[in-house]
């Protein structure tokens, strides 16, 4: 009978040398194994929906949960990217189309490691369409348009859509306003301005509108002052000194005078119009 | 009634020994307290993380205790020649199918509610809402109902448990494919094809509209209405379901 023990406890610790001794050399050896083979018959979300089995979005929580694991336990190896954009756009959003978190974690992703903002505003506007009332994802995307890809048209348009979402921030106005200023669209940018300056219900932004509002009406001004110049040149041969000389033209209904009540000033060889006022926001 | 009650007793003292219902209460119960560990690995979404594998925690594990207890109630009652002894007492076979019936409603149930339990607990713990997910509980125990008929359906009708088993499982594989259904139809176009597929449509149970897990870990409302039909949507099946299960019990040579 004691040697049968003997024999048997023998034999539970040779197995136990065999898993412990083979585990520890297994877990020494680096990762050699291809990122993307591992990920090559993850089929879609559309599928995979059938097969879960009335728990899709159970299913969509565990693929989301392995790929934060996945996307932080692969170094910098080249191939992670592989399947990322198949991953978050297709398989977990596929599972649940309205499971917000991937699309925003898989579009900084995209951006920050994978430094492809044109795939990542593309899955964040997929987002957008399966998530009309989230006003997240618009502006995230529009951070992202605004920040990395420096694209102010696309980043305007997204905090626009923001905007008109029930609980967007307020802030979402304001850079809005900044995004259509830094495109070019001074005008709308002031009308934004104004608005938000009306609206403000705090010192801070009060400041902040009213900084804007009073630089952006110099370039407004200073812009439509150019063009009257050119049209001046063009009847009297000559540059304008003063916005008088416009009025007088009939170019101008009355004199022009910058935010600060000062005039606006011509230079006498380029007939371009400039203010004697100093901006208050740093000039780009 | 008193027939019904006193089978349903000792069916529930029956499958209360059961170790599987140990196991299965157990692996659920893990589950549940897993989902606060889960909570820890992601990028935001922990609360629903939480909701989610609780909710399907208590749904898988449900479902499968429904299954394999509920497949062996009669099958076991013949093999063992102990349903011989039941059925020489003045009682009808449909009597019989009923309380085994609600004796395991009754096991499955307060399985359920000690999962439950543990998961809302597990909210509380945590601070999360426990209201919203009420409705799918609910829903949870409709569809528990309807799979432990089914099963016992099956029971009443297979010769052997693994047989009863696989059909069961397969008609809730089935029963949560129906939404499927019609896409697969569109695909096929026009003709008798289309039209076998929208027959079995409406056939069979629509086992995933008893789901609204969805719907809560959205924040989705889900309304009393939708609740109340959906039960009453249960019941009819239960019903039907036992009806079918006490007529192939009843056919049923046990000489």
């Amino acid at each position: 009978m004691k040697r049968r023990q003997a024999g048997v406890a023998g034999l539970v610790l040779l197995a136990l040398v065999l898993v412990a001794g083979s585990q520890a050399r297994l877990l020494a050896q680096p990762l050699t194994e291809d990122a993307g083979r591992r990920l090559l018959y993850l089929p879609n979300g559309r599928f995979l929906k059938v097969a879960s089995l009335g728990y899709p979005t159970f299913v969509a929580d565990m693929i989301y949960l392995w790929s934060i694991q996945f996307y932080s336990g692969y170094g910098n190896r080249v191939d992670r990217f592989a399947y990322l954009e198949h991953i978050f756009g297709e398989v977990i959003t596929g599972l649940d189309p309205r499971y917000v978190d991937p699309y925003l974690v898989g579009a900084l992703i995209l951006v920050v490691e994978k430094q492809d903002v044109e795939s990542a505003l593309a899955l964040l506007d997929q987002g957008i369409a399966a998530n009309p009332d989230d006003w997240l994802m618009p502006y995230e995307a529009g951070f992202w348009a605004y920040d990395t890809a420096h694209d102010f048209d696309r980043a305007a348009e997204y905090f626009r859509r923001t905007m008109e979402i029930p609980g967007a921030p307020a802030s979402t106005r304001r850079l809005h306003a900044g995004m259509l200023n830094k495109k070019g669209d001074k005008v709308t940018s002031l009308l934004l301005w104004s608005g938000i300056l009306e609206d403000a219900d705090n010192d801070r932004v009060r400041t902040t509108a009213a900084n804007h509002v009073h630089d952006l009406q110099i370039d407004v001004d200073v812009a439509r002052l150019d063009e009257l110049a050119v049209n001046f040149l063009g009847l009297r041969g000559r540059t304008p000194r003063g916005t008088g000389e416009l009025v007088a033209a009939g170019l101008l209904q009355g004199v022009l005078l910058d935010p600060d009540g000062r005039p606006y000033v011509f230079d006498p060889v380029t007939g371009k119009a400039s203010s004697t006022t100093s901006f208050r926001l740093r000039r780009p | 009634m008193r027939m019904v009650m006193a089978v349903a007793v000792m069916t529930f003292r029956e499958a209360v020994r059961d170790r599987i219902l140990y196991l299965l209460l157990a692996f659920a119960l893990v589950m549940i307290a897993a989902a606060r560990f889960l909570a820890l690995l992601t990028v935001g979404s922990e609360v629903r993380i939480v909701a989610d594998t609780g909710m399907a925690a208590i749904a898988f594990f449900g479902v499968l205790t429904a299954i394999f207890v509920g497949v062996s109630l009669i099958t076991k009652e013949i093999e063992q020649r102990t349903a011989y002894t039941i059925l020489a007492r003045p009682m009808t076979r449909g009597t019989f199918v009923l309380g085994k019936y609600l004796g395991l409603l009754m096991t499955l149930w307060v399985n359920a509610g000690v999962m439950s339990l543990g998961f809302v607990l597990l909210l509380a713990l945590r601070g999360d809402p426990i209201l919203p997910v009420l409705p799918a509980l609910w829903l949870t125990a409709m569809e528990l109902a309807v799979v432990t008929a089914l099963a016992l359906f099956f029971s009443a009708l297979a010769t052997s448990s693994i047989l009863g088993i696989l059909f069961t499982l397969g008609l809730y594989v089935a029963g949560h494919l129906v939404w499927s259904f019609p896409l697969l139809a569109g695909r096929l176009g026009p003709g008798w094809g289309t039209r076998a597929v929208m027959a079995v449509y409406y056939v069979l149970p629509n086992l995933d509209r008893f789901n609204v897990r969805a719907a809560v870990i959205h924040g989705d409302p889900v309304p009393l209405e939708f609740i109340v039909l959906q039960t009453a949507y249960g019941l009819g099946w239960v019903i039907l379901l036992l009806l079918a299960a006490a007529l192939a019990f009843s056919r049923r040579d046990l000489t």
